[in-house]
């Protein structure tokens, strides 16, 4: 992964004359941190018109995000303020039911209430642990920094590289659903203020995907054909051996630099259903599987959880209880997590939503 | 795990009652059905099989429904066939309908991707059902990679 994009050019939005600024990019490459007593500490300097950073973290231990410490010494954020049912980042939980994680990444600010940015010396604090959450000492943390300077949260280009798995690219009808996926996906961002700036390109990794995991190196190595900033976005046929799954993010917010879940992993196998051919209704809803995976990328939950017991950390997304009400209240939401075809086009998103994107660092 | 792949490979094909597709008739889901499609129907996650069939008094059925009459999201049809495999609950007229089909090209890279969990018999007919029809070019691209040197050899690879 190259880091030349370190100063983004200003990008006209289609069909104005509103230009979204001239965003900038720097790079911070922390020193490997040695772990005492579980916590490696790094310092992210920030400037005076900085408007977030991205932490992206790996190592040999499980990591996950203890807290975040402001210039005034004051504890920004603290997962521990986030052990209930509304969540703001996955950051704070390494581990699922099948493995955990020694790769992370956190933006900061996460929603438009938790900023601005405030200049001085941060502290991110790292917790480096075994799967059983036991402290671990002497553990090396090594990390790097994106930090975004954006005049206008209010506009966004985003850079996004589409790389097809080994044979995937050769296969003309995928290509071509792509293509118009990209391009439905486009209008569900515009009236958002965000202008999707896509390339393609391909890869030689296995078109059966695996999950997004710290083990994976199809997406490590899909990651390393974009540029520092760029979301990747990795087309294969299927994922996790299964065509259960249409899409799914490397994390909640995902990492901006080369790392196995540096990436969306999307299955056209599942998009294109029991005939392998794609109809225009498909397209479309591959049009929403992709913004909807690179909207958990950017920093963005399901507003409510597939079991409708749990939720976002959003004020403006309803907080329901059940199926019939979320799907009245909030169905048509881009991150519901049920596709629902008799409620209408589910491409909504709500003013925090947006502000959470625009805050993400691959969103200058 | 490897007792579960080993049960499922030695899980006999039921004949199941094919289901009558009313060809030109809306689907009308029943509401047990309309349940599992809704279950069927996550973005990104998928709920165990055994969660979809749950409500389901034959599940096999209603699965088969679910694969031969949803069209849209096109992963409902698809997780629906895979939750049908997974039972070892298809009848084999069923099994060489996904591999032969002119309109089944997804069941057929699908259930070839899964081959080596039927019983050596019936793999070997669904396998040349597969190798003899419209499909062929992608079943034999799978089979190859057959953990079962006889259904390699129908693909024509090595034993
Ligand atoms: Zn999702």
């Amino acid at each position: 992964m190259r880091l030349a994009l370190l100063a983004l050019v200003a990008c006209k939005h289609p069909g104005s004359d509103v230009v979204d600024g001239d965003a900038e990019m720097r790079s911070i490459e922390h020193p490997a941190t040695v772990s005492v007593d579980g916590w490696a500490t790094l310092e992210v300097a920030v400037a005076d018109g900085d408007t977030s950073f991205l932490v992206n973290a790996s190592g040999g231990d499980v990591l996950s995000l203890d807290h975040i410490i402001d210039p005034n010494g004051d504890i920004a954020l603290n997962w521990e303020d986030w052990t209930g049912h509304r969540t703001l980042t996955n950051a704070f939980f390494p581990c699922d039911e099948d493995s955990c994680v020694t790769d992370f990444a956190v933006n900061w600010p996460v929603r438009a209430e938790d900023g601005p940015l405030v200049p001085g010396a941060w502290q991110v604090v790292v917790a480096t642990t075994d799967p059983d959450f036991n402290w671990l000492s002497g553990g090396v943390v090594n990390a790097t920094t994106l930090v975004k300077r954006d005049p206008d949260l209010a506009l966004s280009t985003v850079p996004v590289n589409i790389v097809y798995a080994a044979g995937v690219g050769d296969n003309a009808e995928v290509v071509a659903a792509v293509e118009g996926a990209v391009e439905h996906w486009r209008g569900i961002w515009a009236p958002y203020g965000l202008t999707l700036a896509e390339r393609y390109s391909t890869s030689d990794v296995d078109a059966h995907l695996a999950y997004p995991s710290s083990g994976d190196d199809a997406l490590r190595a899909a990651s390393a054909t974009s540029e520092v900033g760029e979301i990747t976005v990795l087309i294969g046929e299927d994922l996790g051996g299964a065509t259960s799954y249409l899409g799914m993010a490397g994390g909640i917010p995902g990492a901006l630099v080369e790392g196995p879940r540096s990436g969306v992993v999307v299955g056209w196998l599942a998009g294109s259903g029991t005939d392998a051919q794609f109809t225009e209704e498909e397209i479309v809803i591959m049009a929403g599987t992709m913004a909807h995976e690179v909207g958990h990328f950017q920093g963005l939950l399901h507003p409510v959880e597939s079991t409708y017991t749990a939720w976002d950390a959003l004020d403006d997304t309803p907080e329901c209880g059940a199926r019939s009400g979320c799907e009245r209240d909030v169905g048509n939401n881009l991150m519901f997590p049920y596709t629902v075809l008799d409620i209408g086009p589910q491409e909504d998103l709500s003013a925090g939503q947006v502000g959470v994107i625009m805050n993400y660092v691959g969103s200058p | 795990m490897i007792g579960l792949l080993f049960a499922l490979a030695c899980h006999p094909a039921v004949e199941a009652e094919p289901v009558a597709a009313a060809v030109g008739e809306a689907f009308v889901p029943t509401d047990v059905q309309a349940d599992m499609i809704r279950r069927l129907s996550m973005r990104d996650g998928a709920q165990p099989c055994a969660e979809v069939e749950a409500g389901s008094v034959d599940a096999a059925s209603d699965l088969q429904v679910i694969v031969q009459r949803v069209e849209l999201p096109p992963v409902v049809p698809m997780r629906a066939a895979e939750c049908l495999i997974a039972k070892g609950d298809v009848a084999e007229g069923e099994l060489i309908r996904w591999m032969s089909g002119e309109d089944t090209r997804g069941l057929a890279m699908l259930l070839a991707d899964r081959i080596d969990t039927l019983q050596a018999p019936l793999a070997q007919r669904v396998v040349a059902s597969g190798l003899a029809g419209p499909h062929a070019e992608v079943v034999r691209a799978r089979v190859l990679k057959s953990a079962a040197p006889e259904l390699r050899a129908l693909a024509g690879g090595s034993l």
